[in-house]
């Protein structure tokens, strides 16, 4: 797994590759931890996003209570089918909005 | 026809036997032309269910094995998982409210609720030293091999 992180217009743009598991997701969750503290607009890249267990979504939960509590967005894109589906089985897709890119997720409220 | 197709190992008790754990899901799958779409659903069952061991099953520090056997057939890949932590059947734990709100999600019970909707059968057997967890998962027509 590797997490890195740019900016985009007024978001900060994190893109999450490779595999996370229950392992690694530790790693992941300070990231976002501290990420959540101090940006108000975010958006996750999910296009070389492999694999991600449960460990990894309770990360990404985190994240999205932290950025909603304090009204701000949190939206993530490009999802690979399989990906997908692990959030619609959780029921996360309900929670999070899901862009199919990044084009679209930036632009989602012009 | 390909014959019936099994793999046994051992594992500590750690995650960090994750990695360990991938590479042989990996190569098992793809010796049995196993689709990659069943493969992931195979590797994040196992990974949550071996996971769930690692953290809840032990009452102490020391090391412990978990088994995990892999066996496939034309039709079905059979996964069975043996630890001697304390007695839990994963199969009785509630169900996840998956229509609960934001506020009342959490974490804990979506690795059990993953492994249910990601697998198509599970069975619980009680063990004198311990629990044994079998998980099936049926092949697509398109990966069986004649």
């Amino acid at each position: 797994m590797t997490v890195r992180e740019g900016k985009i217009d007024s978001f900060a743009l994190v893109e999450v590759t490779g595999r996370v598991n229950s392992e690694n997701s530790e790693t992941l969750k300070d990231f976002l931890q501290e990420l959540g503290k101090r940006e108000q607009q975010v958006l996750i890249d999910c296009s070389a996003l492999e694999y991600i267990s449960s460990s990894g979504l309770g990360a990404l939960l985190m994240l999205l209570k932290l950025i909603q509590n304090k009204g701000g967005i949190l939206r993530l894109f490009s999802l690979s089918p399989r990906i997908a589906e692990v959030f619609e089985i959780s029921g996360f897709d309900k929670f999070f909005p899901i862009f199919s890119s990044l084009e679209a997720a930036r632009r989602a409220d012009t | 026809m390909i014959a019936d197709e099994s793999v046994e190992l051992k594992l500590p008790n750690s995650l960090a036997a994750l990695t360990q754990l991938h590479t042989i899901v990996g190569q098992f799958c793809q010796r049995r032309a196993i689709h990659p779409d069943t493969e992931f659903k195979i590797d994040l069952a196992l990974e949550e269910v071996f996971t769930n061991i690692v953290r809840h099953g032990y009452d102490d520090s020391h090391p412990h094995e978990i088994m995990i056997r892999l066996r496939s057939n034309r039709d079905r890949i059979r996964i069975s998982v043996e630890d001697d932590g304390r007695h839990f059947n994963p199969l009785l734990a509630p169900a996840l409210d998956v229509t609960a709100a934001l506020a009342e999600r959490r974490v804990g019970g979506l690795g059990i609720h993953l492994v249910r909707h990601l697998m198509d059968q599970l069975r619980y057997q009680r063990r004198p030293d311990g629990n044994r967890l079998i998980l099936i998962k049926r092949l697509r027509k398109e990966e069986k091999r004649t």
